[in-house]
């Protein structure tokens, strides 16, 4: 339509738009894994209390979400949830696949740890997120960082010690030994770079 | 439209994007960082925007002799000539520790204008029987503006917030945030110190 308002084209330079235009195209084909924070948008699943922590994505497995929201309680006694969990979209609804829950007096999750990322690069993303238990409480805190790989949960958990004579510890599930060395490896890296910057002194050696 | 302007309003409309794209904020945490520091490095960013190219640093440097002292240093640079040249710097310190909250550090134009403002947060003397002292530091345009709290951890003890009377010196917006951005973190952290506006 557009070069038939000009039958001739008088240069070189249409082509060059017209080669220009097809590698922007080319770019979005590529880009159709993607992973975008929607926290501040409309979250199209339902759930309870606030969402804290939400991302939609697309990947060879389809499009999901991955949703954290926390639930605050006062009475009897304070006591702070957070579920964790991710869903594909199925036949036009958002599917659960997996889902977490926790609780404490007081739970923080450092969203700005969460990863949505394809470590081993097969196409399919992998989700890691990081939350601490009863910060600044004095028998000290809890951590946790939760790697969800196919959909399976393998869980890193430290404890970090408060005032009391207790003991810091740090373990990691069975689990992840069956993990592919990549994974595996990229979770122990992440927690030990986490460890570091939160000064916990509790980081896996490799 | 003709053809030709249409390439043009396509190419323009590009360039602009891309002159928008030029403003940007990096981790570099874990990069090699282009200016000395003292001890540990905590927290790193290089930042662009219409004042230039930019760093922000925070390191810390624990002391056991002759006294046990903690001190952390935040500095912001810019390239001028081929150098990062000083912008700013603050150091505080501590005999217990100084914890440097990195998830709450923010590089970003609160008021729109090209340039970036800075705003890390950290902790004196965590985990003390004394409770502990958080701090805000706000540069904006390379001037700092701190909000300081105490936080007690016995009942005997109060809570105490106060603003640096230069807050009110800053455009609306600016002050609006930080206050908004610090209760935003003492509700999440449950410090319950926040900062009511008089």
């Amino acid at each position: 339509m557009i070069l038939n308002d000009h039958p001739k084209p008088q240069n070189m330079y249409y082509k060059f738009i017209l080669i220009f235009l097809i590698a922007c195209i080319a770019q979005k084909a590529n880009a159709q894994m993607y992973v975008k924070n929607i926290l501040n948008d409309k979250i199209p699943v339902s759930y309870k209390g606030k969402p804290i922590d939400a991302y939609e994505y697309q990947d060879g497995a389809g499009l999901h979400i991955y949703l954290v929201t926390k639930t605050k309680q006062d009475r009897p006694a304070q006591k702070v949830t957070i579920t964790g969990a991710c869903y594909t979209q199925t036949n036009g609804i958002f599917v659960k696949d997996w889902s977490i829950t926790d609780f404490a007096f007081n739970i923080l999750l450092y969203n700005i740890n969460t990863k949505i990322v394809d470590i081993d690069n097969d196409g399919i993303y992998e989700t890691v997120f990081v939350y601490q238990l009863n910060p600044d409480a004095a028998p000290g805190a809890d951590w946790k960082m939760m790697l969800h790989y196919k959909n399976q949960k393998y869980l890193v958990r430290a404890h970090v010690a408060g005032f009391t004579m207790n003991n810091g510890s740090l373990e990691r599930d069975k689990g992840f030994d069956t993990l592919p060395a990549a994974i595996k490896n990229y979770t122990i890296d992440y927690w030990n770079d986490i460890a570091d910057r939160n000064e916990l002194g509790l980081s896996f050696s490799k | 439209m003709p053809f030709k302007p249409r390439i043009l309003a396509l190419l323009v409309a590009f360039s602009l994007q891309q002159a928008k794209a030029q403003q940007y904020v990096k981790d570099i945490y874990h990069d090699k960082i282009p200016v000395d520091y003292t001890g540990k490095l905590r927290d790193a960013y290089e930042f662009k925007d219409a004042a230039g190219l930019h760093l922000y640093i925070v390191s810390k440097f624990e002391q056991e002799k002759p006294t046990n002292k903690v001190s952390i240093f935040g500095t912001g640079y810019t390239l001028v000539n081929g150098a990062f040249v000083k912008d700013w710097s603050i150091t505080d310190f501590s005999g217990l520790d100084v914890l440097l909250k990195y998830n709450y550090t923010k590089v970003i134009d609160i008021d729109r204008d090209g340039i970036y403002e800075t705003i890390f947060v950290y902790e004196l003397d965590p985990n003390d029987g004394m409770g502990s002292t958080w701090k805000l530091m706000l540069h904006y345009k390379n001037k700092k503006y701190v909000l300081r709290v105490h936080v007690p951890s016995e009942d005997d003890d109060n809570y105490n917030v106060q603003l640096d009377k230069t807050f009110d010196a800053l455009p609306k917006s600016v002050k609006k945030y930080v206050i908004d951005y610090w209760n935003a973190i003492a509700d999440e952290l449950d410090l319950k110190g926040r900062y009511d506006i008089k």
